[in-house]
């Protein structure tokens, strides 16, 4: 009985902090997601893979309200999105988020990236946070690089500090757009490293990408996005060994060539 | 001097504005020294460099205020603020500088002075304001091309990190965008400098004003104009420094 939607967090025996129920969103007059139901438990590593287009970044940015659903519930730690909510600067606190091209701000060095949040937004004391912001940086590997600027850095050295500087604010949870595919090659590893290191000390990660190695080693569950809908979720090794859906075999057989 | 020329920046514009800058003061003193009709020139238009720099720096000031809110206003949502801003900053370019300057001090002064009731500005004040509402959309255009420049992606980046509207602008968005637009915004100055000449035209005694009254009083259009220019160069080229050590101190 496989499901077209989700099979409900509690199956992992964890309770969901993230609660996606018939989401629709449009953009203008295009249907960009068709009703997608999803749960997410606390300490669960989901990956979201799937065509261009398919919807998937644009639905991991309604988890942090960077898109607006219009139709359906998401909620977040017991908090429901709705354009009514009150404080969704508080909700964002507990989402991190990484982007495809990282987004460092460039008139900052590396840990004054990583400390503007917690200083500016958690108010927390300058020293405190200079100490968890190079904790943090020794964390993805590369504390040298503090008082370097984003562009003296390479695309690995950045994504990691932005991984850092979204670490920084204590999430509950992750969201990654497709991280590691603004890189070359051989920096991919390192970022990936990191990713993998955070999933298994326990951190809730929604992560969309095209790594299937990543998904292999980490990910809870794994499922497949296509025209605004999940078309099938499961585990790695019931998607990888037995996809029940043709679009799922054809997607994975294309990409697992490389 | 090699210490001079790193601050300075040693770059081929650097060394060629330096060169335009040596022969400017060389000339000016070999002229100042060998004829007295260059000398008496100096002695006379000199002291107006005060008032060329006075109007520069009221006005300066001004017009940035006065692009900042232009731009503030063209970028807006508003239709009120968006109209009010585009047809200022329209008209401003359909007119030729001198025109608003001479429309400004003997046309709107006084006629707004007398319809509001107050006394009317003096001649300095006039000139300022003209001057200012004259550059105005040029700062704004600056400004707003350097809003554009900044990635969309920062705003975002701030967003995800728990920062409300005026947190990402005050500690993301607005030091990026002061420092793609300080190297223009200097240059506006040095344009401004330029303009204050116009100021003439309303009767101020800037440093060109100053010129032509040399001229009336001596005949002696060759020594006063080598002079004033040589003077204005001075300046320009100075300052052109300056502006240049700023990029280095933002670029770091």
């Amino acid at each position: 009985m496989h499901s077209r939607g989700d099979s409900p967090a509690s199956s992992l025996g964890r309770r969901p902090i993230v609660i996606c129920e018939s989401v629709h969103k449009w953009f203008g007059d295009t249907h960009v997601l068709c009703g997608v139901d999803l749960q997410v438990a606390v300490g669960e590593v989901i990956v979201i893979f799937g065509p261009s287009g398919s919807g998937k970044s644009t639905f991991i940015r309604t988890i942090n309200r960077l898109e607006e659903h219009q139709k359906g519930k998401i909620i977040v730690d017991g908090v429901e999105l709705t354009p009514r909510t009150k404080d969704i600067h508080a909700i964002r606190q507990e989402i991190g988020m990484v982007f495809q091209q990282f987004n460092l701000f460039p008139h900052l060095t590396a840990l004054e990236n990583i400390n503007l949040g917690p200083i500016r937004v958690r108010s927390w004391p300058k020293e405190k946070a200079e100490k968890v912001g190079i904790q943090l940086l020794e964390r993805v590997g590369i504390p040298e690089q503090a008082h370097k600027y984003p562009s003296q850095l390479s695309g690995g050295q950045q994504q990691r500090v932005a991984i850092a500087r979204a670490l920084a604010m204590q999430p509950k949870i992750m969201l990654f757009d497709e991280p590691t595919s603004a890189l070359d090659l051989e920096m991919i590893k390192e970022v990936l490293d990191v990713m993998i290191e955070l999933a298994q000390s326990g951190m809730t990660m929604l992560v969309v990408t095209h790594e299937m190695g990543f998904a292999r080693a980490v990910a809870d569950r794994m499922c497949f996005f296509d025209r605004g809908q999940i078309v099938e979720i499961g585990t790695p090794d019931e998607l990888f060994e037995n996809p029940k859906e043709s679009r799922v075999r054809q997607f994975l057989s294309q990409i697992l060539i490389h | 001097m090699r210490r001079l020329g790193r601050l300075l920046g040693a770059s081929k514009d650097s060394s060629f504005r330096l060169i335009v800058l040596v022969v400017d003061i060389t000339l000016l003193f070999w002229l100042i020294s060998s004829s007295p009709g260059h000398a008496d020139a100096f002695r006379f238009v000199s002291p107006s460099i005060w008032e060329t720099l006075r109007l520069t720096l009221s006005s300066f000031p001004l017009a940035l205020i006065l692009g900042l809110l232009t731009a503030i206003g063209v970028m807006s949502n508003s239709y009120i603020l968006n109209s009010v801003a585009n047809f200022y900053v329209r008209v401003v370019r359909g007119i030729p500088t001198l025109v608003i300057l001479l429309y400004v001090g003997v046309v709107a002064v006084p006629m707004l002075s007398s319809l509001l009731g107050i006394t009317s500005l003096g001649g300095f004040n006039r000139a300022v304001i003209a001057l200012a509402l004259a550059s105005g959309p040029y700062h704004a255009e600056i400004i707003r091309g350097g809003f554009r420049a900044v990635d969309k992606g920062q705003f975002e980046a701030a967003r995800s990190i728990g920062m409300r509207y005026v947190q990402a602008m005050r500690f993301v968005i607005l030091p990026q965008v002061f420092r793609i637009t300080l190297p223009s915004i200097a240059n506006e100055f040095i344009i401004m400098l330029k303009d204050t000449a116009l100021a003439s035209a309303l009767g101020i005694v800037e440093l060109t004003r100053s010129g032509q009254l040399n001229v009336s009083r001596t005949r002696d259009t060759f020594s006063t104009w080598n002079v004033v220019t040589l003077l204005y160069l001075l300046l320009t080229v100075s300052m052109s420094f300056g502006t240049e050590v700023m990029r280095k101190r933002i670029g770091d």
